[in-house]
């Protein structure tokens, strides 16, 4: 009976032993905790997927990160053609460093442990000139405990390609009269004419310049252009007018037919 | 040649026909990158004449002088045209008092032209006391 009793007793303090070690294991093992991992599907968005385009911001995720860590860092390499030496970080903030096509943000406040659903924005970005499907493969984070002791990286995939589709520009004139022209007819010299508007309609994936020239008999017709049809305008659709006004100086010679052009190049 | 003729004391335009330009269609042109627009008119003939006098209603007022005074006044002639053209002046001065320095015919050519004529005023101890009234008449001609 005794004996029995003090079988059962070392069989516990065994027990014990066993099951402190192995809460040891846990608490000093980094290896043990999953430190971020993909939520949902993982995919990279763009805030302007046109080639060329400056100032895109890239968005990664999402994300998860894993109990008891944060993540003090990531580093995205962007395919090449990509430029991102104008790299900031939108979200979280941080601080960049920019290797080759590499762009590390280490950030202001590590993303702290079990955050779900986290995003990663990177902005300064400017596309690439070649339209195609892109994708940056993987995003690392950098791991670390709740110390801020480093607990490694983990490198997730960024998912689907992203597609960078080509660039466009148009230029559309309208005029009062057909034929893309202002027919001022008969006028008197020294009095000026009635102002006639042109509607000149920009639509571009980029930024572009509107060059203004003005030739033929301009100057004996006396031909003025004001308005906002010249020099640089931003990417998208937009309309500028400009107004015409013919006022014939006293030395042009009457009766012989006066024309002038005004020549709009859209540049991006 | 049609010949254009401004008097004196007037300023006018010749006109031959304003065509005033109604709205029309409007046409819109697309292209990638540039587009022209094309800009038409056309001169009508025309001059003016006009004339600035010291005083109003294009008048030259000396008031009351006395002989040998030799009181001055200046007249502005401004002459604009598209075309050459001639200025004419005709005195008509029952009394002889006054005398101008223009040229009695002025040729000029195309532009904005301003020219001065100086009045004097010469009486005469001669000359009876009250009022003299004399006129002078600017013509342009086109030729």
């Amino acid at each position: 009976m005794h004996r029995r009793i003090q079988h059962r007793f070392h069989l516990r303090i065994v027990l014990a032993a066993v099951l402190l070690a192995f809460a040891g294991v846990l608490a000093s093992s980094p290896s043990i905790t999953f430190g971020v991992s993909s939520q949902g599907q993982v995919a990279t968005t763009l805030s302007n997927d046109t080639i060329s385009s400056p100032n895109v911001t890239y968005t990664f995720g999402n994300f998860r990160v894993a109990n008891k860590e944060e993540v003090p860092a990531v580093e995205i390499t962007f395919p090449a053609g990509t430029d991102v030496s104008g790299a900031v970080a939108v979200s979280p903030l941080g601080t960049v460093t920019v290797t080759g096509q590499t762009v590390r943000i280490d950030f202001t406040a590590p993303v702290p442990q079990r955050s779900s659903k986290f995003t990663l924005s990177v902005g300064g970005i400017t596309n690439p000139s070649t339209p195609g499907a892109y994708n940056v493969g993987t995003v690392t984070f950098y791991t670390a405990d709740l110390d801020g002791i480093s607990t490694g990286s983990t490198a997730i995939a960024a998912g689907p390609d992203y597609t960078i589709l080509d660039g466009w520009l148009t230029l559309t004139i309208t005029t009062v009269d057909p034929g893309q022209a202002v027919l001022f007819g008969n006028l008197d010299p020294g009095i000026p004419s009635p102002p006639v508007d042109v509607t000149v309609n920009v639509d571009s994936s980029l930024p572009v310049s509107i060059t203004r020239t003005i030739g033929g008999d301009a100057v004996l017709m006396g031909l003025m252009v004001t308005g906002t049809a010249t020099g640089a305008k931003p990417a998208g659709v937009a309309d500028y007018v400009d107004t015409y006004q013919v006022t014939l100086p006293w030395t042009t010679n009457p009766a012989i037919p006066l024309v002038a052009t005004v020549q709009y190049t859209v540049v991006q | 040649m049609r010949k254009m003729i401004l008097s004196g004391g007037l300023v006018f335009a010749l006109l031959f026909g304003i065509v005033g330009f109604a709205a029309a269609d409007i046409v819109s042109y697309s292209a990638p990158a540039d587009g022209t627009v094309t800009v038409n008119c056309t001169a009508n003939s025309a001059m003016s004449l006009t004339l600035n006098t010291p005083d109003a209603a294009q008048t030259v007022q000396f008031g009351a002088q006395d002989p040998m005074s030799g009181a001055t006044a200046n007249v502005g002639v401004n002459v604009k045209s598209n075309v050459e053209w001639d200025l004419t002046k005709v005195e008509t001065d029952a009394t002889g008092m006054l005398s101008t320095d223009l040229l009695d015919v002025v040729a000029g050519a195309v532009g904005d032209h301003s020219l001065t004529d100086v009045y004097t005023l010469n009486i005469p101890w001669a000359a009876a006391p009250g009022a003299h009234t004399a006129t002078v008449q600017y013509s342009v001609v086109a030729n």
